[in-house]
């Protein structure tokens, strides 16, 4: 790394922080420290749900996702523009008209106090755990780059985070969103504008994308209707929806970016905004997961791009093997790239045999890459027993690091720490916002003047220290953004399924809801571990069963139907 | 539940921006189909 690439990361950092600063500083009341003032204007609103959402992950993994796996991976996002729909309609009115600061003191209205801390302990404990895998992966980014411990980027992360969240509140938040979405467009932007540059002057960018089409790589739309497939049209339409409707309606960290709007108007435009903008972000990014595939279709790619294992190989008996399976690896990448040389000078040369010809030998070629490919990951799980080999994360960062320019290596990195703090600020400060709102003031008491500053500071504080220790954990984990998806599908289903019974269920009363949820949180649980179903679906396995159990027990007069005398 | 706070700034109503970004939604699925089948 240059010292233009250290001065644009270094820059680019302090400015998040001291715009942070700068902006949030005057908050003298609880209401002004988790509300923001109530005087956010639609597109920070907007700009600050999406850099919530947009995390280190976003740029580590998906681009890697998009190599290994293609495209498909856009078609989550395809029930959110829906959700957002939906919840401007329904949940946003009714948050603006009883003046809630978290999403969950509706529930004690309609409910009860229990039904209430239920929700927001599964946001409390799912959250906590989601940010804690969130600051891991810029951990990761510095460790492979630098040689830092990871504790250390750990650290570091935290503390830039929490210097600005800590301090100012849900407005330090916003407006810090706000430069890191700039820091991120540039970065992203520059980098796929760089790499395509970067491929072979005879490739064009649409000789890369029909290299990377045949290959299987463009697969963005997958309409077959199956439950144990990830990524398909309908799993992200319908499953999709149940996950962002209760991300963006019942989820804090996100209720709390337009609970901050000066009006309703202007919270329903932000969210909105990020149903239109949220899709199209997505499919950018995958896009740079493809065209760094192409440009490694023209150069030469490592077996497997995370140092850390292979180091581990090379220092054990093993390391032969690997050596002379590289070797075939590369041979077999040398044959590929003459395939895909074939390839693009049969498409300029026209002839539409010639050109399906040479595309059929460089599909066999690449599965010849890909078996190499697979015994050199054999060798890496011989020597790592019971590891899942995965460098997903790594694709990107490698590539990065070793093929773009001083200077741009140093902004996508900015870019990348960009994403984990905004993610990380987002979530610490509702984390701290729900503790002070359904705990603190709820169940202590407090007050909420100048005092209740001081202790949505210290729930801040201790909320980042735990995310941190948890962090320390997520190195287990293997595709992070997967991680956090499928950790927030275990509890998202459970969590909408209280609030639609709240909203629509007029019959379910008292504790209903309460053990209707403790139930369905089980079966979901039992799902995961029993079963091969699809992760997405859980919201709505979980949702489905939270109103079905709740109007069945309210029906026939099961657990908690008769309204608590309270 | 309410539909309206006032007139959102652009479009004039609140059920052109939904229709707004249901087309925009539309749009992206057919037009990702539409590029995976171009370059595949």
């Amino acid at each position: 790394m240059s010292r233009l690439d250290w001065f644009v990361l270094g820059g680019a950092l302090l400015f998040v922080v001291c715009w942070g600063l700068y902006k949030g500083r005057g908050a003298t009341t609880g209401e002004g420290y988790i509300g923001g003032g109530r005087d956010h204007r639609w597109w920070l609103i907007g700009l600050s749900i999406i850099a919530t959402q947009t995390s280190a992950i976003t740029f580590l993994s998906t681009p890697g996702l998009a190599y290994v796996d293609g495209m498909r991976f856009v078609q989550f996002y395809f029930g959110l523009p829906l959700a957002a729909i939906v919840l401007s309609i329904t949940a946003l009115p009714l948050y603006h008209r009883l003046k809630v600061s978290t999403a969950y003191e509706i529930l004690e209205d309609r409910f009860d106090l229990k039904t209430r801390l239920l929700a927001a302990g599964l946001f409390l404990i799912q959250r906590s755990l989601a940010v804690g895998i969130t600051i891991f992966a810029p951990a990761l980014v510095l460790s492979v780059l630098l040689g830092w411990s990871i504790h250390a980027n750990i650290l570091l992360v935290g503390v830039l985070v929490m210097t600005y969240t800590v301090v100012g509140g849900t407005r330090a938040v916003a407006w810090a969103h706000s430069s890191q979405m700039v820091i991120i467009a540039f970065g992203m932007i520059l980098a796929g504008v760089m790499t395509a540059h970067r491929l072979p002057a005879h490739v064009s960018l649409s000789d890369a994308l029909h290299v990377a089409g045949g290959l299987g790589r463009l697969n963005a739309i997958d309409t077959r209707f199956d439950l144990n497939n990830r990524y398909n049209l309908w799993s992200g339409l319908i499953g999709g929806f149940f996950l962002m409707l209760s991300y963006f309606g019942t989820d804090q960290s996100q209720v709390q970016r337009y609970l901050a709007g000066s009006s309703l108007a202007q919270g329903r435009l932000g969210l909105l905004l990020n149903g239109m903008v949220k899709v199209p972000l997505q499919f950018l990014i995958l896009l740079l997961g493809v065209l760094v595939f192409a440009f490694y279709q023209f150069n030469a790619p490592p077996l497997f791009f995370n140092p850390g294992p292979v180091k581990q190989v090379m220092a054990g008996p093993d390391a032969p093997a690997y050596r002379a399976t590289e070797a075939e690896y590369a041979r077999a990448r040398a044959v590929q790239r003459q395939r895909a040389e074939a390839f693009v000078a049969a498409r300029h040369g026209g002839d539409a045999s010639a050109i399906a010809a040479t595309k059929q030998q460089l599909q066999q070629a690449q599965a010849e890459s890909e078996a190499v490919r697979v015994k050199g990951l054999a060798i890496i799980e011989k020597a790592n027993p019971g590891s899942h080999p995965s460098d997903i994360n790594y694709i990107f960062l490698a590539y990065v690091l070793s093929s773009l320019p001083a200077g741009l290596v140093g902004l996508v990195l900015a870019a990348v720490f960009s994403g984990s703090m905004s993610s990380m600020s987002g979530e610490i400060s509702a984390l701290g916002a729900t503790t002070v709102v359904d705990l603190w003031r709820r169940l202590i008491g407090g007050s909420r003047g100048a005092r209740e500053v001081w202790v949505g500071r210290i729930a801040t504080f201790a909320w980042g220290c735990f995310a941190m220790a948890f962090a320390e954990y997520a190195a287990r984990l293997g595709s992070l953004i997967e991680a956090v998806n499928i950790l927030g599908s275990l509890f998202y289903g459970t969590i909408l399924g209280i609030f639609i019974t709240a909203f629509y269920l007029k019959r379910v009363r008292g504790g209903t809801a309460f053990y209707a949820a403790l139930a369905a949180e089980a079966g979901v649980l039992l799902c995961f571990k029993f079963t091969n179903i699809s992760f997405l679906w859980y919201n709505l396995i979980g949702c489905l069963a939270v109103v079905g159990l709740a109007w069945g027990f309210s029906w026939f007069g099961g657990p908690g139907a008769v309204a608590d005398p309270a | 539940m309410p539909m309206t706070d006032g007139a959102p700034p652009i479009l004039g109503t609140w059920r052109r921006l939904y229709l707004l970004v249901l087309g925009e939604l539309l749009l992206c699925i057919l037009g990702f189909r539409l590029f995976s089948w171009i370059f595949s």
